[in-house]
């Protein structure tokens, strides 16, 4: 594995110019109790954020251009094909698209419960979400690498339960804030990979 | 003049890492990913697509395969590679123009040769080469990659993998009839009763197909299960996690399943019982 990063690291150059696209998600991709709102959207957002902050590469914003590439039925959510992302590679300047789709939120619960109803518990919520980047070549269509970024986001419920009344400290169902703050982690993560992956290893400075 | 030297040593370095990563990529067979389809009652949820993006996640990170963007297919050509109706109504259709039934029932539609789809094809078979040559040549790609996802849920084609529930029940029952499981009834927690794991999950059965562009021949194909599972243990009263199944479970089995087929496809190129350039 170690073999196989090192033979890609150095296929790209230090400030890059890319562009993020809207990353696009699949219609299971949520469970029915996750509320997702725009959350597509977003993620592209956490990803522009994350590239800009670490500086390795040179973003492009694509809102200035995007009425000329709507208007011309240019794809510019989830998947890029080769001939859509060369029309944009020409109209931003950029040689690279970074592109993808959120491919899970899902919400578990699990904890220890004490004689049931009459006792008692603590439940453990955590939305997990998985966002997959890729970039790409607008001249040759090669996908350079993609990354497979996972966030996670916890929050507890602890019930006391008595024959007659019981007491909740906590969360009982998944909140907005909780899947976005799942979401940011995995497009922090993607991008973290994709960087490692592209460019190797972060020293530490001294 | 150290300074000029360590930049040069830099540079070097530098261009040497590139050229030996050019040098691999130039050795490697170049691929698209076809779409992936779904025989499962919930193809609406498009696991397919799911799994795809995860079989190229994992493909790309081997180092062993250049991957292209797919390029948007036009619906005829798509009906006549996914479409069995499709190709078997061509045939039909001549046939009835002409009335000669012979020619349909010894033409290439009945041969075993051919594959009556892309998502059905087995390793020897061909399918449709003018298709896949027409898709293989613009962005020059010599291999598409396929994928099916056959079955999601419970079932007897979890395998050799069911077996593993048995054992880690068996196991925990076994503990119990131990020394050490009645060295347990001799405490505090011997009060609780005996020991119980039960694990749930789910499982993804899948195929992978290498196809070579060209000619339409289906080279390569493996077929797996990916299973995403969890335990609850309970003692007595006390249960410590869940028995619930969640769409956590689902995306563990389905990375599961693309890494179980990715890491088969390896295993064959490394013991060469595949060759792909």
């Amino acid at each position: 594995m170690s073999t196989s990063i090192s033979a890609y690291a150095g296929l790209i150059e230090d400030n890059a110019v890319v562009s993020v696209m809207d990353f696009g998600t699949h219609p299971g991709a949520a469970a029915c109790e996750v509320a997702w709102a725009n959350a597509e959207g977003t993620t592209s957002e956490y990803v522009i954020t994350k590239l800009i902050n670490d500086g390795k590469m040179i973003v492009v914003d694509k809102e200035d251009v995007r009425s000329v590439l709507v208007a011309n039925n240019i794809r510019t959510k989830g998947l890029i094909d080769p001939d859509s992302a060369r029309v944009i590679g020409d109209l931003l300047r950029c040689r690279y698209l970074i592109y993808g789709n959120v491919n899970d939120v899902s919400a578990s619960e699990t904890g220890t419960n004490v004689l049931g109803p009459i006792g008692g518990g603590v439940n453990i919520h955590t939305v997990k979400s998985h966002v997959i980047a890729r970039i790409m070549d607008v001249a040759s269509g090669n996908i350079i690498m993609a990354a497979k970024g996972e966030g996670v986001s916890k929050s507890s419920l602890t019930e006391v339960n008595t024959l007659k009344a019981g007491i909740k400290v906590g969360t009982v169902t998944v909140t907005q804030e909780s899947v976005h703050n799942a979401l940011q982690k995995a497009a922090y993560n993607a991008v973290d990979i994709l960087t490692e992956r592209l460019y190797g290893k972060k020293k530490n400075k001294k | 003049m150290k300074k000029i030297g360590a930049l040069l040593t830099a540079f070097a370095l530098s261009t040497a890492v590139t050229m030996a990563a050019n040098t691999v990529e130039a050795a490697n067979p170049t691929c698209i990913l076809m779409k992936f389809t779904d025989d499962t009652r919930f193809d609406k949820i498009e696991s397919a697509a799911s799994l795809s993006d995860l079989v190229m996640e994992k493909l790309l990170m081997t180092g062993k395969f250049n991957l292209k963007e797919t390029r948007v297919i036009d619906a005829r050509l798509e009906a006549l590679l996914y479409d069995e109706k499709t190709r078997e109504l061509q045939g039909v259709q001549r046939a009835m123009r002409y009335g000669d039934y012979n020619a349909m029932f010894e033409g290439p539609g009945f041969s075993e040769a051919k594959a009556q789809s892309i998502a059905t094809a087995s390793v020897g078979q061909k399918i449709s080469p003018g298709s896949t040559a027409h898709i293989g040549q613009m962005p020059g790609a010599e291999y598409l990659i396929q994928g099916t996802i056959i079955n999601l849920g419970v079932g007897d084609w979890w395998d050799d993998k069911a077996a593993a529930v048995a054992y880690a029940v068996g196991q925990a029952s076994g503990l119990m009839a131990s020394a050490g499981g009645s060295a347990m009834a001799a405490t505090p927690l011997g009060l609780l009763g005996s020991l119980s794991i039960k694990r749930t999950g789910i499982g993804v059965q899948s195929d992978l197909r290498i196809i070579k562009a060209s000619t339409g021949e289906v080279v390569w194909t493996k077929r797996v299960v990916g299973i995403g599972d969890q335990k609850q243990f309970g003692i007595g009263f006390i249960k410590v996690g869940s028995d619930e199944l969640n769409a956590n479970l689902y995306s563990k089995a389905m990375d599961k399943a693309a890494q179980n087929i990715v890491d088969a496809l390896v295993k064959d190129l490394d013991a060469q019982k595949l060759f792909l350039k």
